[in-house]
């Protein structure tokens, strides 16, 4: 039967590239919050390589960049955490700042397990988070010295320096949560606790 | 019994073991470093900003915070200018008796078969026991793997470990894993320097495998001895102290580094150069 110009006629549906690209509000926001999350990171990593290198505490100078991704994935829901803790890790490898690709597997293992247990037992929050990091950091630079003893790579006498590492990077873990829970709120909660 | 993890999470878990032992793999048998050179690529114009911004405020701050010292120091330089142009005066009579004296000891003929490319330190990066510089001159401007990093003055710095277009990493001496061959100026002895971070001395190096008849005076120089890396005759440090090593066989010496690495800015790395003559 030949349709007739009263006939219903659908909206064509969207095949082209640019309604593929279409997104919502809440993607555009997640993706602004991790690019935020991404710049602020390389900024924070070249400002350690050039300006806080020199800042020495007992021979150790501090390490924005495991600081940063430990604090990170304790702001973050377990998947969240897992990936952004595995894409940091190798980040921080390739920009030549790390001592081995072993610290990939140290710092997804330790930022999946804060993750996990921050979200089960602790709220999101300023303290839950970095005692957390702390305590993962503590662990972190504690195994490396472990790592570098059993390797020969250092010597038992360097352990001030280690210390000296650890507690500039605890010092800044308090000063960096204000600016990464700042971005974090950007699109609202992703997920409830 | 409800799981720890989901699937995901154990999926990066995984992911990040496989990726680990990946890299360890191909960094000891191969030398690929692309994803090393994409991440130095975004990093190099921002620490080459940052540290320009650095120079910047520092430059800013003595304006405003160091004008009497500035002006104490502008007096002081001109100073050494009349003194410089008074040493300038008498150049031309020390050149020509200095050409005499390189035509007769060769050495400094030597150094004239240098090419060099010099640049800027843009960033340090250490690690307990790595000490590695990056510096903005890469293989656009004949930079490569391998080459010799020096001082104006001659003294070793360092090796260029990883280069990309517009910058090159350098390992410094410092660094316990680089060993060179090198010499005593004054009594010929010869072993292999390394950073002392593995042997209790860090800020120093070692050297070892000296003969356990040599004989060590303190303050004497330690030259390179000559590869198909390191020209003959470049300055690495002198001896502070030495002693028997461990097995009691053979002898060590430690040596405070001719570079002050702390004050150290430029550097120039070492194109092509000459063993001969």
């Amino acid at each position: 039967m030949a349709k007739r110009k009263t006939d219903f006629m659908p909206d064509p549906q969207g095949t082209g590239i640019l309604s593929k690209l279409y997104m919502t509000y809440q993607q555009r926001m997640t993706i602004l919050r991790w690019a935020l999350y991404t710049i602020t990171c390389l900024v924070l990593l070249v400002a350690q390589d050039v300006l806080l290198c020199d800042l020495k505490l007992f021979g150790g100078s501090v390490n924005l960049a495991v600081s940063m991704i430990l604090l990170i994935c304790a702001m973050q829901d377990l998947e969240t955490a897992a990936v952004f803790a595995l894409v940091g890790s190798c980040v921080y490898l390739f920009s030549d700042a790390a001592p081995g690709p072993y610290v990939i597997v140290m710092l997804t293992v330790l930022g999946v397990a804060e993750a996990a247990f921050r979200q089960s037992f602790l709220r999101r929050g300023f303290g839950s988070s970095v005692l957390c990091a702390g305590v993962c950091l503590v662990v972190y630079e504690a195994l490396l010295f472990g790592i570098g003893l059993f390797a020969q790579l250092t010597r038992i006498g360097r352990f001030w320096a280690f210390l000296g590492t650890t507690i500039q990077s605890l010092i800044a873990l308090p000063l960096l949560y204000p600016l990464f829970a700042a971005i974090g709120k950007i699109g609202g909660k992703t997920w409830i606790e | 019994m409800k799981r720890l993890f989901s699937n995901k999470v154990r999926a990066v878990l995984v992911l990040a073991v496989i990726i680990a032992l990946a890299l360890a793999i191909v960094n000891n048998v191969t030398t690929f470093d692309l994803p090393n050179r994409i991440v130095q690529g975004i990093l190099v114009p921002l620490r080459t900003g940052m540290n320009n911004l650095n120079t910047r405020a520092e430059q800013f701050y003595s304006y405003m915070f160091r004008y009497e010292a500035l002006v104490a120091e502008n007096e002081a330089l001109k100073e050494r200018i009349a003194q410089m142009e008074d040493n300038a005066r008498t150049a031309d009579a020390l050149s020509r008796e200095n050409e005499r004296l390189r035509e007769a000891a060769n050495l400094l003929e030597q150094r004239e078969s240098y090419s060099l490319v010099d640049g800027y330190i843009i960033s340090k990066n250490s690690t307990d026991w790595n000490s590695i510089l990056t510096v903005n001159r890469g293989t656009s401007a004949g930079v490569d793997v391998g080459m010799v990093a020096i001082t104006s003055t001659g003294e070793v710095v360092g090796l260029v470990i990883e280069a990309g277009s517009n910058y090159c990493q350098v390992k410094t001496v410092l660094d316990s894993s680089l060993e060179i061959s090198a010499t005593i100026t004054s009594s010929g002895n010869s072993g292999m320097v390394q950073g002392g971070y593995s042997t209790g001395t860090e800020g120093m190096l070692r050297m070892n495998y000296l003969p356990s008849n040599a004989i060590i005076r303190n303050n004497t120089q330690v030259v390179t001895s000559g590869s198909t890396v390191y020209p003959r005759d470049l300055v690495i440090g002198y001896v502070v102290d030495a002693g028997f090593d461990e097995t009691g066989v053979v002898k060590y010496a430690i040596l405070r580094p001719a570079v002050d690495f702390d004050s150290l800015e430029q550097v120039f790395i070492l194109t092509e150069y000459s063993n001969e003559g």
